[in-house]
């Protein structure tokens, strides 16, 4: 028994040596050392009058993928990236357009572009920024199957001087300047990009206010502050990213202060957050409309009459109420306030059965028809629920059928479904990037169209919107487009979604970009 | 013995092979275009078929399959669709957490439940047992993802003795060990009380208490080792279960382990990905059931012959 017992414990300690062995690597240490500095100023932010808390942690439902900004196009990348590098333009938080890199910029014709840069900014290596920069980044951007839709249309970078670039168009493109603040089309590197190949993602370096010190797979990545930041000096000294999957995790770890701000906060956890004097929840509507989408290839959908009726029967408001806990706006439209060319005047349809049931009958369904629903996502599948009970009023007897992401996506863009729940984040802000892929007939399938709407006259106005460069023209091609896609009652918007963001209550420097491009080098105590 | 181990070594490969198979398949069965996901919404379909090309996707399954054994068994496990990540690094980086975690999850298990099922033995059908039994059971019941949060609502956001979650040297392991530990440790009581159950019955338990040995002595020299071989091989399952069931506990834990890389990857599509958390798994769990074989043989020393 002795020797069973000695050969136990000698097992145990190989295995825990083995262990302790194996993560004391790369992986473990820096993660100790984080944990030590973390934990020093968690103290000192608690207690007054010691120092203050100088590293802020916000935390995200999901990991990176890559720190090379044309190498993907997902939003907890763009959390990160945006806080490394810039772009030639951008959008502040009331969504108008102002210099980033570019220090101007004007129109020399409808399809040329010269933007002067900023000069005397470097890199977080130390290098000089140049408009052989620009040039570069451009180019590599048309290489990303990811991005490339974003500059496609950009058929020359022309460098004039080192300091100034023109940009040529295929032909006049109205959302350029929507397209070069879109998340990925940040410039990087000639020098770095070029050394680092393959690599580069590894070693980011750009021109943003903090500069990248590590990233632990799945766990965090770490930046700190850029002291040449052409801005000004950045208030936020070290900002740490940390991947926290489980929204009631996410929130414990703000309510315990392990955590300074948290994005994705979930909506049973919002009401929880208000109620805290400790913490503060930051709303603020954001460019995101949720949808449901009809299939107007399909039968009964194909039938302009029974896709009114359906948005007459939708009790939207109940909609809000159950899936995100009453935080949303009715949508009069497809694209909301922030959005340029948003349509105030558009003829919504307002919650009325009886019309519904009238349409129906005019339409030639007196008894309503069976038909199915898809959905994914919790917060969707919530919608389907009250969308299902709001067409049983009417006689339409809807079967929700839940999917996985991936199958979703997949099956939806080929057209197999009959309605289906969908949004579109406009990252650009501009109507063309929330109308072009979701209405025009060339859009149809994977790339945005999942109603399979065709409609020659939409199809003309986002046409004449995407050349057209006078921004205060602009807005009316959406608009006419809009009063179109409504009356044809293309699909039932839903609602407008806002961005939240739950904070530290003295957490200072919060401001929430309606595009959720929020920028987190001022975030302070 | 020797032979032996060897022959379970090479054991492992077959299960490799059958493993890494059927996963190809039915990964590859499984609705959703990897290449569309990793896209996203706004990508043309000219790109998509671009990088369909460029992953050799567009090439039937079969011949897909064969040219991720060739590499595999040049020891490369390829390259992640979604980050571009060599595979290999990935798991290197995230495996032993996921193996700590286990590890310190089984030890809280053994420490809870061997001798709660021993006391549960020795005092059949008094009140201890049946608290133990009821403790097993709710112990058994509980979905791990409720007690894990429930253990962080009491011991972070309460009482602040440990971090919510994250990875963060070893306080950050107590909960999601316990979390673990715990669920394990009421299936390892049940399987301790039983099988002590059947071994105090038998007559040499008698005779050594006829013989007026210590009762302390007899439980643990004569009955404990006796009724050990099936207490060691539900441990062994229970390690192999946890390797593979971390993920929930990883996610309710913020922890950056292997099981959240490998659902994140069945989410994304990434096959080159989810089949290397799998073959890793799998080989971890054959190696664990070989080692559990071994012990065997020092448990008791008649197993020993027959290993040939």
């Amino acid at each position: 028994m002795k020797k069973l017992i000695s050969l136990l414990i000698v097992t145990m300690l190989l295995i825990s040596m083995f262990v302790t062995g194996c993560s004391s690597g790369d992986t473990n240490a820096p993660a100790n050392n984080a944990n030590e500095s973390n934990s020093e100023e968690k103290s000192d932010g608690n207690n007054e009058g010691k120092p203050k808390k100088t590293e802020i942690v916000f935390a995200q439902k999901a990991d990176i993928v890559s720190l090379d900004p044309h190498a993907t196009n997902d939003s907890p990348s763009a959390n990160l990236t945006r806080q490394i590098y810039s772009s030639l333009v951008r959008t502040n938080v009331n969504m108008e357009y102002e210099g980033d890199l570019a220090e101007s910029w004007k129109a020399l014709s409808p399809t040329e572009w010269e933007f002067k840069l900023r000069q005397g900014v470097k890199w977080h290596d130390g290098s000089d920024f140049k408009a052989s920069d620009v040039k570069f980044s451009i180019e590599r951007q048309k290489q990303g199957p990811q991005v490339k839709h974003l500059v496609n249309m950009i058929t020359e970078v022309k460098v004039i001087d080192d300091y100034t670039v023109v940009l040529v168009t295929d032909e006049p493109c109205g959302p350029l300047l929507a397209n070069l603040a879109h998340s990925a089309s940040r410039i990087v590197p000639e020098k770095a990009c070029t050394e680092y190949g393959d690599k580069f993602a590894e070693h980011p370096t750009g021109t943003g206010p903090m500069k990248f010190v590590e990233w632990i797979p799945g766990d965090r990545v770490v930046l700190e502050r850029n002291e040449d930041y052409f801005e000004g000096l950045p208030a936020t000294e070290r900002l740490v990213m940390r991947v926290i999957p489980e929204g009631t995790s996410r929130t414990i770890a703000l309510e315990t202060g392990e955590v300074d701000l948290i994005l994705d906060v979930e909506p049973i956890d919002k009401v929880k957050i208000e109620n805290n004097p400790d913490l503060k929840l930051y709303e603020e509507m954001s460019n995101r409309t949720e949808w449901l989408s009809l299939n107007n290839k399909k039968a009964p959908f194909d039938n302009k009459l029974v896709r009114q009726a359906i948005n007459y029967a939708i009790d939207k408001e109940s909609v809000i109420e159950v899936a995100t806990d009453g935080r949303g706006m009715v949508a009069n439209t497809v694209i909301g306030p922030t959005v340029l060319g948003y349509n105030p005047n558009v003829k919504a349809y307002e919650y009325n059965p009886e019309k519904a049931k009238q349409l129906l009958a005019e339409a030639g369904f007196p008894d309503g028809f069976s038909t199915t629903l898809w959905s994914s996502g919790d917060v969707r599948n919530r919608a389907a629920e009250v969308i299902q009970s709001n067409l049983a009023e009417v006689g339409i007897t809807a079967e929700i059928e839940l999917m996985e992401w991936g199958a979703y996506l997949d099956k939806t863009s080929a057209g197999e479904h009959d309605m289906h729940l969908l949004g579109w984040s406009n990252l650009t802000a501009d109507g063309d990037g929330g109308m072009y892929p979701n209405f025009h007939s060339s859009s149809q399938g994977a790339s945005g169209n999942r109603s399979f709407f065709e409609n020659a006259e939409v199809d003309k106005l986002l046409e004449q919107g995407r050349v057209e460069t006078d921004f205060s023209k602009r807005p009316k091609y959406y608009q006419d487009a809009q009063d179109i896609i409504m009356e044809e009652a293309a699909m039932v918007p839903l609602y407008f979604q806002p961005t939240e963001v739950g904070a530290r209550a003295d957490l200072q420097g919060v401001e929430l970009h309606p595009g959720s491009l929020h920028r987190f080098h001022m975030l302070h105590y | 013995m020797f032979k032996y181990i060897l022959k379970r070594f090479l054991m492992v490969i077959p299960v490799i092979i059958g493993v890494s198979f059927l996963v190809y398949f039915i990964i590859s069965l499984t609705p959703g275009d990897p290449v569309k996901m990793m896209l996203g919404e706004e990508a043309s379909e000219e790109s998509i078929q671009e990088v369909r090309d460029e992953l050799g996707l567009d090439k039937p399954i079969i011949v897909q399959y064969f040219k991720y054994i060739s590499k595999l068994v040049r020891g490369d496990l390829g390259v992640s669709y979604r980050s571009k990540r060599p595979v290999l690094g990935e798991i290197v980086a995230r495996f032993p957490i996921t193996l700590k975690l286990t590890f310190w999850s089984m030890l809280v298990a053994i420490i809870i439940a061997v001798p709660l099922g021993i006391i549960s033995a020795t005092k059949q059908y008094t009140l201890t047992d049946s608290i133990c039994s009821v403790a097993a059971l709710i112990g058994a019941a509980v979905p791990n993802f409720w007690y894990g949060l429930m253990l962080i609502i009491w011991f972070s956001l309460g009482l602040g003795w440990f971090p919510s979650g994250g990875y963060e040297g070893i306080k950050s392991m107590v909960l999601p060990s316990i979390t673990l530990g715990t669920t394990a440790a009421a299936i390892i009581t049940r399987m301790t009380r039983s099988s002590m159950l059947e071994v105090v019955r038998q007559d040499y338990i008698r005779t050594a208490k006829a013989k007026g040995v210590n009762k302390k002595v007899v439980i643990r020299k004569h009955a404990l080792r006796n009724a050990l071989i099936p207490i060691v091989t539900v441990v062994g399952l229970q390690f192999g279960h946890m390797l593979g069931g971390m993920v929930l506990t990883e996610t309710v834990f913020s922890i950056p382990g292997m099981g959240r890389l490998m659902v994140d990857s069945i989410k994304s599509k990434d096959t080159p990905m989810v089949l290397g958390c799998i073959i890793t798994l799998a080989t971890v769990f054959s190696l664990v059931n070989l080692c559990i074989d071994i012990l065997y043989a020092f448990i008791d020393p008649r197993i020993k012959s027959v290993y040939k």
